[in-house]
């Protein structure tokens, strides 16, 4: 329940309950995972499935159908669903969080998304290829191309990154909802990692976007947009650029696991040529052991991180740059250490393994693909929070 | 697993203590011995404490408060810490031992306690009638000085002569034994983990207990300790006891190179906290040493979770927080290995608090149940369904 209506052990048991039903999805999701990266979309099946249980709606309001909750519950869901797929576990992760930075806009952006059918879902993009905005009467004038909309297959409208140009000079980053009949999806989607997330394009032409639809993330970020979006629950305070990062290491962590689990599958069985079993091997103990505690430690770290910051969510006061530099910090560095592992098995798949349909090796591309989002990048994070580790402003805008 | 406020004060008042520590850490050092005042200002705030049952006076708080405490004291002294840590461990393991050994022990003095020892130098025990002889040496004996009693790791003779021998702990009086002075580590120094000597010391069988009744689930103890923590297996989770201390220290080594970063320039007289390699050394050592924190303390709270719904924990479970405890002080040695290269050679003095604690944490890392090769082998066995190569796992 919003504001804190539901005891401590009615949330966890409702937590308990998803993730049980994503784990219920892992096994058929990694059966078709080979045919969606081919097919460079997911499976309709794997969409509705992930829709009528429910699990897009984890972030939204009760006032539509949602439940309101942690980003804890997000994370863990999306390890289980990208341990099994990871580019299905991306989706799900970005129409969720999506759905949670949808309700810090105005009440009456989302009765425009979800007033007739709580169901439906948002994408958001990047104008990675130059997609402009200008200011005119009474909102935004939005032309040109907005890329990585991740979701797009699903979504009846898509959240855009803009950046809008300020009178004074520079640009206030904004997200900017907009219909579905407002863009054209442009089929650009062609990465060997994460093919199935069909990461599309979408143009514009000259798209007039009303003053009520956008949300001004440094707005958001004070928690000065709370009163007119009308959700006043912990979550929604939580910033969008730090909580929702979650979005990426929880698949992140689940197409590490999903890559040990196809190692250890495949190790159980397998002898050298020597016909000695490849499980007595101590390297390959050793790998399986360094890899399972890599993932096991990236996945703590931000289980903590999420739990920090719902408590501060629900103490409601503003997040410091501080906070945010540090969970952005660990959210980038809970990648680094998935990689790592993942590399670390990477020489226990063998020759045998470079098959286009091996589960490992596709979770491999897909983690490399997966930590090339901003928000994954370390060496960008780790400058930002160190910067402010060692008392000097910090270089990022969106710290 | 959140804290309590009577937790909370005692780990503010930690954090509090931690300059004094590190004030006095190099006089332990040299010391080669954790000043009494320390020790008795440990004992005023209950840190010994923290496991022992209730029965006996203490507060029977799970096995997280001795990582939050020792994230705070290491942050000071490591050897301070180590103590700390090494001395309220026996309290909770002497918590799951027979009632009658734990009525020797606490029965007229409920603050006793208890360092542990293993015979590293060849002490061995033979099988008498009632319990065991034992002779010889015992060694690292991390808190002999502050000790009324010591808990033997011991390996006793098969009965027919055939098979592996047994492993357990056998509890012998401070009057049943010398201490050798020869503790000359360049690093945890001030732990002064000395050797015990026993010459032909019977240990009643009550006094002993096999370490395959510390698994997990029910314990002698636990007939008498009803809390959930009784039945959570020390010899697996317990390994927080050295992991713990590295947390603190690398935590410390941080803070030390981050207050000095903050006002030292290069020759070229650019601030240091301006260069990008320095950030970099900082955030990823600070985030080696938060992961090492969050996944320590996701193994109390899934061991925990597992004795509060009255179940035992697999084989996979005891290897895997090994393991985990193990790669969280790989992490916390690697923090500062990362960060030693900011100190520069001025730091290469006998005084330098960073070079201490990147002695401190090293040595922490060679205690065996932290040692990452032999803890990572033995997990990935276990994932193949091999046999444990440790018999505590």
């Amino acid at each position: 329940m919003a504001d804190g209506n539901a005891t401590l052990a009615e949330k966890q048991s409702r937590h308990d309950e998803f993730v049980s039903i994503a784990r219920s999805f892992t096994e058929t999701f990694r059966e078709r995972a080979s045919e969606a990266e081919t097919n460079r979309r997911l499976h309709r099946e794997t969409h509705e499935a992930m829709r009528d249980a429910g699990l897009y709606r984890i972030q939204m309001p009760e006032r539509y159908g949602g439940f309101e909750m942690s980003h804890r519950t997000m994370l863990d869901i999306s390890v289980e669903i990208g341990r099994g797929c990871g580019s299905s576990g991306w989706i799900f992760s970005n129409i969720t969080a999506q759905n949670g930075i949808v309700s810090m806009a105005s009440r009456q952006a989302q009765d425009d998304v979800w007033g007739e059918d709580g169901s439906v879902c948002t994408a958001s993009s990047f104008p990675a290829k130059g997609g402009k905005v200008e200011r005119v009467d009474g909102g935004l004038i939005a032309n040109g191309i907005w890329s990585f909309a991740s979701g797009v297959d699903w979504a009846d409208w898509n959240n855009m990154q803009v950046f809008v140009p300020q009178e004074g000079g520079g640009v206030a980053h904004h997200m900017a909802l907009v219909p579905k009949s407002d863009y054209r999806v442009i089929d650009d989607w062609y990465s060997h990692g994460m093919a199935a997330t069909g990461s599309r394009s979408i143009e514009l032409d000259n798209v007039f976007i009303p003053e009520h639809r956008l949300l001004n993330t440094a707005d958001a970020r004070a928690g000065t947009t709370i009163e007119a979006s009308e959700n006043f629950g912990p979550i929604f305070r939580v910033p969008p650029m730090c909580g929702a990062n979650k979005i990426f290491s929880g698949p992140v962590i689940g197409m590490a696991r999903g890559a040990l689990d196809a190692i250890e599958r495949d190790l159980s069985t397998r002898n050298n040529v020597a016909g000695v079993p490849m499980a007595t091997l101590t390297t390959a103990q050793m790998r399986v052991a360094e890899a399972g505690a890599l993932i096991e430690a990236a996945w703590a770290l931000m289980q903590r991180d999420c739990d920090v910051a719902l408590e501060i969510g629900e103490i409601g006061r503003p997040t410091t740059v501080d906070d945010r530099a540090f969970w952005r910090r660990n959210n980038a560095y809970a990648g680094v250490m998935c990689v790592k592992a993942v590399e670390t098995l990477h020489p226990l798949i063998g020759a045998r393994g470079l098959t286009p349909e091996s589960d490992f090796m596709r979770a491999y591309r897909d983690i490399h693909a997966a930590t090339m989002q901003i928000n994954m990048a370390w060496d960008r994070h780790a400058i930002t929070a160190a910067e402010l580790q060692l008392g000097l402003p910090p270089t990022d805008p969106r710290a | 697993m959140s804290v309590t406020a009577e937790q909370q004060d005692m780990i503010d008042a930690a954090r509090a203590m931690a300059p004094t520590l590190l004030d006095r850490a190099r006089h332990a050092e040299e010391n080669r011995a954790v000043p009494r005042e320390t020790f008795d200002e440990f004992t005023k705030q209950g840190f010994f404490r923290i496991h022992q049952p209730q029965r006996f006076g203490g507060k029977g708080w799970d096995i997280s408060m001795m990582v939050r405490l020792g994230a705070e004291l290491g942050q000071g002294c490591g050897s301070s810490c180590w103590i700390f840590s090494n001395l309220a461990v026996q309290n909770w393991i002497l918590g799951m031992n027979n009632p009658e050994a734990q009525e020797d022990v606490w029965g007229d003095n409920p603050t006793a306690l208890i360092a542990s020892s293993f015979p590293a130098k060849g002490g061995r025990v033979e099988r008498a009638d009632g319990g065991l002889i034992a002779n010889g040496l015992w060694s690292f004996a991390s808190g002999v000085d502050f000790a009324d009693w010591n808990n033997m790791q011991v390996f006793v003779p098969p009965e027919n002569g055939e098979g592996p021998p047994e492993h357990r702990f056998a509890l012998v009086p401070r009057s049943d034994y010398e201490i050798e002075d020869d503790w000359f580590s360049p690093g945890l120094a001030g732990t002064g983990s000395r050797t015990i000597r026993l010459d032909n010391v019977f240990i009643p069988e009550h006094r002993t207990i096999p370490s395959t009744k510390l698994m997990g689930g029910p314990s002698p103890g636990s007939e008498i300790n009803p809390g959930a923590l009784y039945r959570v297996p020390p010899l697996t989770l317990g390994t927080k006891v050295f992991a713990a201390p590295a947390l603190g220290i690398a935590k410390g080594g941080l803070a030390m190179i981050e207050n000095d970063l903050r006002s030292r320039n290069t020759v070229g007289n650019a601030p240091m906290a301006e260069l990008p390699t320095a950030q970099a050394r900082i955030s990823e050592a600070g985030a080696e040493i938060e992961a090492a924190e969050a996944l320590l303390l996701k193994d109390c709270a899934d061991a925990m979770a597992i004795a509060e719904a009255g179940e035992v924990p697999e084989i996979d479970d005891r290897a895997r927080w090994r393991r985990n405890n193990a790669f969280a002080v790989q992490l916390c040695v690697r923090a500062l290995e990362r960060l030693n290269p900011l100190v520069g050679a001025r730091g290469l003095t006998p005084e330098n608090d960073f070079l201490r604690m990147f002695r401190d944490v090293h040595a922490a890392s060679l205690q065996i149940t932290v040692a990452w090769d032999i803890q990572a082998v033995n997990a990935g066995r276990i994932r193949f369904g091999l046999p444990s190569l440790d018999p505590r796992v």
